[in-house]
């Protein structure tokens, strides 16, 4: 079984290779289709946007070579983790990223955790509850919620929660000028990523609970659970242990098939929340035009989508005997 | 009763879905005769600031002193607009590598099973963020970027649809008989496979809206036109002492989408009805 | 021979968007210690209705039992809490199904499913669990125990699946063990394994076997008496002996034949001409009158009461009891 698994791992990584070259590629492609290049926004910030000062620019960034070379030269940087300057920032893509992704991983495992974890207890309960007038609620504020804009939904919950009742930080992701350490300041921290951790995951739980609803039922039309209740177990051990684990397999699913959904959803949330992570990033990156920082941010975000994939495919492996690592 | 008799009648059984439908013939109405009936321009100062609702406007006034109705009307137009022909861009797209890729299968297949998987990876609010920023805010960038992420999710099951329908009987008669390809694709198999193609259009119109209204709360939607999504994030600041600024903008998104949804659900609750025993 | 179980007058209905569905209507019978009770019929029969609800394992809604009485140990089974039923299923009485590999929880190991039987009401430890599995397995001839426990459903073939089932329904030593076509699933040769090791395991725990089937060929091989259901009634109960030497009712003597052409002419003739009528729309009188080479009017307006025409002989048909036309 490890043998098997390593190699599934390995096999998966060898994957990766073409599609992360097709995301390079696609990224190249924009930068170029982009009006304007580094040297037109470069000469302009300098206010020497004369023809050939822009025209001398362009040739010491190598800009007038043949699209081909510009693309190996492109690939060349990438390798090297060199994903080009922030020219209204003046730093590095690179760095400005690497300083505001484990926030984004953060905010986003937690959401995704409470999201999966919500709603595969709502969906169970609803399931056996069918009929009743708790299925009925789970069921419509499911569909509520799938309906609302998380960004909306994050700004009606600051109102609520700091402004009605003064329960939560409105925003940010510790409080401003307090200097705490350890675990006080591990608690802070929480607190502050109560509200768009919720935010983020809500839209997610209503999804997930449907989808668990829905494969519970059809998981209890199937023999082992009348084999399981003929064995004498009880209608809550049948629920919660036989027919979850196996109606758990398509919400690990889609949960894996929407992580680029929630990057999505992370750049909304946080500028609601005004949490420090990527998404805040991409919302200063678009205030201020600064193309080469969005480009970045799509190159890692697809990254980690494909990596997380990944892992929710190992995940699935693990959950399901049936897969076989082949 | 003929089929499309049962399945209206399928359709009429379903309160929630004939809610929806009934909202959402409202909205539309709303955007269509709204500008002629409340003929405000969103963009105009026609009071004080921060005016209540229910008081001399109707849903009072914004920060610059804007009628918010006058907003709500101009953004439902725009939503709908956009959501609509995102959404057919979208099914125009998605459908064609669909019925390609499941009907010819093989390498053609695999081919165009990649380019749709690979759109699949790169995170799609991103990427219409992305491209909306490079290629500048219009309603028409704007809707292309919705449809470039919105297609490959068609695409899918519409090649799901045309795999499950090459091997039929009729269509192998049809080949038998000579019949040209494209014409076993759009005139035989494409009726057959239109039923959920539909349903995850109307769906797609929903998720449009709400990617728009996304774009436009960051500051991309169109400088020249209200959007709902625009609203709200101008009431963003705000938040503390005029909340409804924020609050009645969404609750148009919420409603219009909840519309749709419901609709779209018993649309396809109506085209597969299961045997309801238990 | 005292009773293990009795059963009066149990009637099971199903209600239905289209109407409802007597599946099973006023069935009564035993079982005696150690005997082997075959219940026949063709699908529809209510044969298998009545295997789940003895252990009240008719799913509720659309199902419900609504009459009878099931005596067992002293209790009614049908009158008994959800936890007291409970406490019988698995341990006092337990089941096998017909398709192991859709009965099994493809997601847990073997040693998981037949140990939680253990743990359940033996209230056994996990290291003593392990251990007891091991033997269970090896007891209902699985090779290779210890590998086996340890892994999963899929892993196994269909007879070894099957024999998985019969070690965790043998775990607590049950009184009455419930086979719903247990052999139906399994290729000809793995059908006779099973069917030795079921008889074995029988005799070495002094089990009663309520054995469901269509198959008479299993009937012969394996049971002492035998009721033949058609359209949810018993018609015709006997020992295996008598019924296959002298059948009375019709429809028994045309199960008979067909499946004696099937041994000489293979499958193809083996039907009874006819089909078993719709639950909805079940004729007037002897359920079975329309296909009946035997049927005259008051079979048609009448449904015959079950009577005896010999000792331990009953029959529900007008033809075979002698009656008046």
């Amino acid at each position: 079984m490890r043998k098997t698994t390593l190699a599934f791992v390995v096999r998966r990584l060898l994957h990766l290779v073409p599609v992360v070259f097709a995301i390079a590629a696609m990224n190249f492609l924009l930068i170029k289709l982009a009006p304007g290049d580094a040297a037109d926004i470069l000469a302009g910030q300098m206010g020497h946007a004369t023809l050939e000062f822009t025209e001398q620019l362009r040739r010491s960034f190598g800009l007038d070579l043949p699209l081909a070379e510009q693309f190996v030269v492109y690939i060349e940087r990438l390798l090297r983790l060199d994903l080009g300057m922030s020219f209204i920032q003046g730093v590095p893509v690179l760095d400005l990223i690497a300083d505001r992704l484990l926030a984004t991983v953060i905010l986003m495992v937690v959401a995704i955790v409470l999201a999966v974890g919500v709603g595969v207890v709502l969906g169970v309960v609803a399931a056996r509850r069918r009929g009743t007038w708790i299925d009925t609620v789970i069921s419509v504020l499911a569909l509520i919620v799938y309906a609302t804009p998380a960004f909306w939904l994050g700004l009606m919950l600051i109102v609520l929660f700091s402004i009605v009742f003064d329960l939560l930080p409105s925003g940010g992701m510790m409080k401003i000028g307090a200097d705490l350490s350890g675990f006080a300041y591990a608690l802070d921290v929480a607190r502050h990523l109560i509200l768009p951790a919720a935010t983020l995951g809500l839209f997610y739980v209503a999804i997930y609970t449907r989808l668990m609803r829905a494969a519970m039922l059809e998981v209890y039309s199937l023999d082992f659970i009348t084999t399981a209740r003929a064995k004498g177990l009880s209608e809550t051990t049948v629920a919660w242990t036989h027919a979850l684990r196996n109606a758990l397999l398509p919400v690990v699913t889609l949960a894996g098939v929407q992580i680029g959904h929630l990057l999505g959803g992370s750049i909304l949330v946080e500028t609601v929340f005004g949490w420090p992570g990527l998404g805040r990033l991409v919302f200063d990156a678009v205030l201020q035009r600064d193309l080469n920082l969005l480009l970045g941010i799509l190159f890692v975000s697809s990254i980690v989508v494909v990596i997380a994939n990944l892992i929710v495919d190992l995940l699935y492996g693990f959950l399901d005997p049936r897969i076989v690592h082949k | 009763m003929n089929i499309l008799g049962a399945f209206w009648a399928r359709f009429r059984n379903n309160r929630a879905a004939v809610g929806g439908a009934v909202v959402l013939a409202l909205v539309v109405l709303l955007a269509l005769v709204g500008p002629w009936l409340y003929p405000v321009d969103p963009f105009d100062m026609v009071g004080r600031p921060f005016m209540p609702p229910f008081a001399r406007f109707p849903l009072g006034t914004d920060v610059a002193g804007r009628d918010i109705l006058a907003g709500i009307i101009h953004g439902a137009r725009i939503s709908l607009l956009i959501g609509v022909m995102a959404s057919l861009a979208a099914t125009a797209i998605g459908v064609t590598f669909g019925a390609l890729a499941g009907y010819y299968g093989g390498w053609i297949d695999d081919a165009l099973m990649r380019v749709t998987e690979f759109f699949l990876t790169i995170p799609s609010f991103v990427l219409a963020v992305v491209l909306v920023a490079i290629f500048s805010p219009t309603v028409a960038n704007i809707t292309i970027a919705i449809a470039i992420v919105s297609w490959p999710s068609v695409a899918r099951l519409a090649r799901g649809e045309f795999i499950a329908h090459r091997d039929r009987e009729y269509v192998q008669g049809c080949r038998a008989i000579g019949m040209p390809d494209w014409e076993i694709i759009l005139l035989q198999i494409m009726p057959n496979a239109l039923p959920p193609v539909i349903v995850v259009a109307s769906l797609t119109v929903a998720t449009a809206i709400l990617t728009e209204s996304g774009l436009s709360f960051l500051g991309l939607g169109d400088p020249n036109l209200v959007s709902w999504g625009y609203m709200i994030g101008v009431a963003r600041t705000v938040l503390r002492v005029a909340p409804w600024m924020a609050a009645i903008p969404g609750l148009m998104i919420l409603v219009t989408v909840l519309a749709i949804n419901l609709v779209g659900e018993g649309l396809n609750d109506a085209l597969n009805p299961r045997l309801k025993q238990r | 021979m005292s009773a293990v179980i009795e059963v009066w007058d149990l009637s099971v209905h199903f209600r239905t968007t289209l109407g409802v569905v007597r599946a099973v209507e006023g069935l009564s019978f035993a079982i005696g210690e150690g005997e082997t009770m075959a219940i026949v019929g063709e699908s529809g029969s209510g044969k298998s209705t009545v295997a789940h609800a003895l252990l009240r394992l008719v799913p509720d809604p659309p199902g419900k039992i609504v009459a009878g009485h099931v005596r067992f140990e002293d209790q009614n089974l049908l009158d008994l809490s959800d936890a007291a039923i409970r406490h019988v299923r698995g341990r006092r009485i337990a089941m096998i199904f017909q398709d192991a590999m859709a009965a099994l929880n493809p997601v847990f190991t073997v040693e998981r499913q037949i140990g939680e039987v253990l743990r359940l009401h033996l209230g056994l430890a996990p290291d003593r669990i392990a251990a007891e599995v091991v033997e269970l397995l090896r007891l209902v001839g699985v090779p290779a125990p210890e590998a086996r426990a340890r892994q999963y459903p899929h892993n196994l073939s269909g007879g070894m699946r099957q024999r998985v089932m019969i070690a965790m329904a043998l775990a607590c030593r049950p009184k009455l063990l419930i086979a719903d076509e247990p052999t139906t699933a399994l290729d000809v040769t793995v059908q006779a394994q099973v069917l030795d090791l079921i008889q074995s395991l029988k005799a070495r725990f002094g089990m009663a076997v309520l054995l469901i089937t269509h198959d008479l060929g299993v009937v012969a091989e394996t049971a002492h008496r035998v009721i033949v259901m058609y359209a949810g009634r018993k018609v015709e109960e006997g020992a295996v002996t008598d019924i296959f030497a002298d059948p009375r009712h019709p429809y028994t003597r045309g199960l008979l034949e067909a499946a004696k052409r099937e041994e000489t002419e293979g499958a193809f003739l083996r039907e009874i001409p006819g089909t078993v009528p719709s639950p909805f729309e079940m004729p007037k009188g002897c359920s079975f009158a329309p296909r009946c080479p035997d049927a005259f009017d008051r079979c048609r307006m009448e449904m015959p009461e079950l009577r005896d025409v010999a000792p331990g002989r009953p029959v529900a048909c007008f033809a075979a009891q002698g009656a008046s036309r």
